[in-house]
C-alpha cells in the first residue's frame, strides 16, 4: 500500500484506540459493533469470536487480565505498544513483508533477536551496526525486535539510544533484571517502546524478580517474565504456585522456552490448562506450533543475529552460514541455511 | 538535570545552520561538530527534527516558564518575538526546510499551555463548559501563532513593534469578551 494509504489506515486505527482508551470497559463492546457492521464477516473472524467472547464474560480471566492494562500501564506507554505492535509491527508490516517475501524468495521474520555485547570490542557489532541492521529489518517490514545478549543490561545506554531512535518499533528485552534502577525505569518511560523479560529459574532465588517488579509495577511499566526448561529441570515450573506467584508480582505475559520434548512436556500441559482460568498470557515458543503453525525459527517469524553478526535460525539451533557485516540482511535470510526453512516444513531441533 | 550534551548537541546544530541548510544536515554532521558518537545523539533525540524542536522548546520555556497573566501578557510575547530574533537565522532556516504546517504544530504546542494558563486565570468566577474554555484557548492560540509564523514568513523584520502595539490594542478586552460571551453566568 502507498505511503498515504498507510497513513490513513493508521489515523483510523489510532482513532479507534482513543475511543477505546477513553473507557475501554463501555467502548470495547461498542468497538467490536462497529467492526462488525464495517468489516466483512470472513476478515479476523476467530480473532474476533475470540475477543466476543473475552469481553462478554466480565468475571472470565482474560477480561480481568485486559482491564488491568488500563489500571496498571502508562496511558502513554500503552498507546505506544499498541501503536508499534498492532498497527505497525502487524497491521502495516505484514503486507510489506508478504511483498518482499515474494520479490526476494525467502523468509521475512517478524521478530529478530539482537544479542547486544557492548560497543568498544571490535569483535562485537556496535550502535551503528545494530542501527543499520535495524534499518535494513524496517525495510523488509520487521518491527519487532528482541534484545538479548549474556546480559544487555550493562549496556543501558546502547539500547535506551536504539529504541529512541527507531520510536516506531517495539522492543523486548531479556535480562536478569538485576540491572533495572529508578533512573534505568525512567528512560523506559521516557522512550515508552522497551518492554522487559525477566528472566526467572522457578527457584527461590526468583526473589529478584520481586524487587524488579516492584520497581516496574511503581512506574505503571508493563513486564514479562521468560522462563526456559529442558526435561528435567521442567518440575520448578510445574507448579500452580509457580503461575499464581507470577500473577501476584503483575506479571502481564510469560514465554516460555521449552526443551521438553513433545509428550514429555508436563509445563505445556499446565499452560494450555491455565489458559482458560488465570489471567496471564502465555506463549510457549516451542510448543504453541498449532497456533503458529509450525516451527518460528528460520526467519518464518524469528531468527537470531549474534553479538558478532552472525545470522542464526533458532535459540536451540546456534549454526550460522551467513554475517551481517559480510551480507545485506536479505543476503543473510536468502542464504542456504535459511532457504531450508523456507522451502519445507524443517523438523524442529529438539524433536529429531 | 544539567542537559549538557542536550545543550552542546544544539550549539552544534546552531553553528551548522550558519552554512547549510537543515535538511542538509545529517546527525553524523552534528556529531562530528560535537565530538560525541552517534549512540550519544540518539540516547537524547530520535532525529534531527527531534533536536529543533528541543530547541524551540527550550526557547519558549525561557519565555514561559515564570507564567503568563492577565497583566504581563504583552511583555512576554514581546519578549519571545525579541528572543526568536536574536535566533533568527535558526528561525529561518527551520521555517524554510520544515514547511508552514510543521512550523505552526510546533508553535502551538509551545504557545498553548501558557494560553490555557492565561485564558484558566481570565476566565475568573464565570461559569464556562470546558468544552467551550478549550474552544476560546484554541481561538487564542491560533490568532498568536498566526502573527508570529505571519512575521516569520515575512522574513522577520525587526520593525514588528509598531505592529505588535496595534495587535495589543485589538486584542485587550477580546478575551475577556470572548468568555462571556460562552459563559452561562
Amino acid at each position: 500500500m502507498s505511503a498515504v494509504g498507510n497513513e490513513i489506515k493508521k489515523l483510523g486505527l489510532m482513532k479507534a484506540y482513543e475511543f477505546l482508551d477513553r473507557n475501554p470497559e463501555a467502548n470495547l463492546p461498542k468497538l467490536l459493533d462497529w467492526f462488525d457492521t464495517y468489516a466483512p464477516k470472513d476478515v479476523l473472524s476467530v480473532q474476533r469470536d475470540v475477543i466476543r467472547d473475552i469481553v462478554t464474560r466480565k468475571d472470565g480471566n482474560w477480561y480481568n487480565l485486559l482491564i488491568s492494562l488500563w489500571s496498571d500501564i502508562d496511558d502513554d506507554v500503552r498507546k505506544t505498544i499498541f501503536e508499534n505492535m498492532l498497527i505497525n509491527a502487524n497491521a502495516l508490516a505484514a503486507p510489506q513483508a508478504n511483498e518482499n517475501r515474494e520479490k526476494y524468495g525467502c523468509n521475512i521474520p517478524w521478530v529478530i533477536a539482537l544479542n547486544i555485547n557492548g560497543s568498544g570490542d571490535s569483535r562485537y557489532l556496535d550502535f551503528d551496526e545494530w542501527d543499520d541492521v535495524i534499518e535494513q529489518a524496517k525495510a523488509l517490514g520487521t518491527f519487532m525486535f528482541f534484545i538479548e545478549g549474556e546480559e544487555p543490561l550493562k549496556y543501558p545506554e546502547e539500547i535506551i539510544a536504539l529504541c529512541n531512535k527507531h520510536y516506531e518499533c517495539e522492543f523486548l528485552m531479556f535480562t536478569d533484571g538485576m540491572g533495572i534502577t529508578e533512573e534505568f525505569a525512567d528512560e523506559m518511560l521516557r522512550v515508552k517502546n522497551l518492554i522487559v523479560a525477566v528472566e526467572v529459574s522457578g527457584t527461590p532465588e526468583d526473589q529478584k524478580l520481586a524487587e524488579t517488579a516492584g520497581i516496574l509495577h511503581r512506574k505503571k511499566l508493563p513486564y514479562c517474565v521468560s522462563c526456559t526448561y529442558d526435561e528435567e529441570s521442567q518440575d520448578r515450573f510445574d507448579r500452580e504456585e509457580f503461575f499464581d506467584k507470577m500473577i501476584e508480582n503483575g506479571v502481564k505475559l510469560c514465554l516460555f522456552f521449552s526443551a521438553a520434548p513433545a509428550g514429555k512436556d508436563r509445563v505445556y500441559d499446565r499452560i494450555v490448562e491455565y489458559r482458560k482460568q488465570k489471567p496471564i498470557m502465555t506463549i510457549n515458543f516451542c510448543k504453541d506450533s498449532t497456533i503458529t503453525g509450525g516451527c518460528v525459527a528460520g526467519g518464518r517469524y524469528y531468527c537470531s543475529i549474534s553479538a558478532t553478526g552472525d545470522v542464526e535460525a533458532c535459540f536451540f539451533y546456534r549454526e550460522s552460514d551467513s554475517n551481517v557485516r559480510e551480507k545485506s540482511l536479505v543476503e543473510c535470510l536468502q542464504s542456504p541455511l535459511f532457504m531450508k526453512f523456507h522451502d519445507k516444513n524443517v523438523q524442529c531441533v529438539l524433536n529429531r | 538535570m544539567s542537559l549538557l550534551t542536550e545543550k552542546a548537541l544544539a550549539a552544534s546544530l546552531k553553528k551548522l545552520l550558519e552554512k547549510k541548510t537543515l535538511n542538509k544536515i545529517t546527525v553524523r554532521d552534528i556529531t562530528d561538530d560535537c565530538g560525541v558518537n552517534r549512540q550519544t545523539f540518539y540516547y537524547h533525540f530520535h532525529d534531527v527534527y527531534d533536536l529543533v524542536e528541543w530547541i524551540f522548546t527550550q526557547e519558549a520555556q525561557k519565555y514561559l516558564s515564570d507564567g503568563i497573566d492577565a497583566k504581563n501578557w504583552r511583555e512576554v510575547i514581546s519578549d519571545l518575538m525579541d528572543g526568536l530574533l536574536e535566533e533568527k537565522s535558526f528561525v529561518m532556516n527551520a521555517y524554510y526546510s520544515l514547511n508552514r504546517r510543521q512550523l505552526e504544530e510546533f508553535m502551538q504546542k509551545l504557545a498553548r499551555p501558557a494560553i490555557s494558563d492565561l485564558v484558566r486565570q481570565v476566565e475568573g468566577t464565570r461559569i464556562i463548559s470546558e468544552e467551550d474554555l478549550e474552544f476560546v484557548i484554541d481561538i487564542a492560540t491560533f490568532s498568536l501563532v498566526g502573527i508570529i509564523t505571519e512575521w516569520v514568513a515575512g522574513g522577520m523584520k525587526p520593525e514588528y513593534k509598531e505592529k505588535l502595539d496595534r495587535l495589543f490594542v485589538l486584542l485587550d478586552g477580546t478575551l475577556e469578551g470572548m468568555l462571556d460571551r460562552v459563559a452561562k453566568r
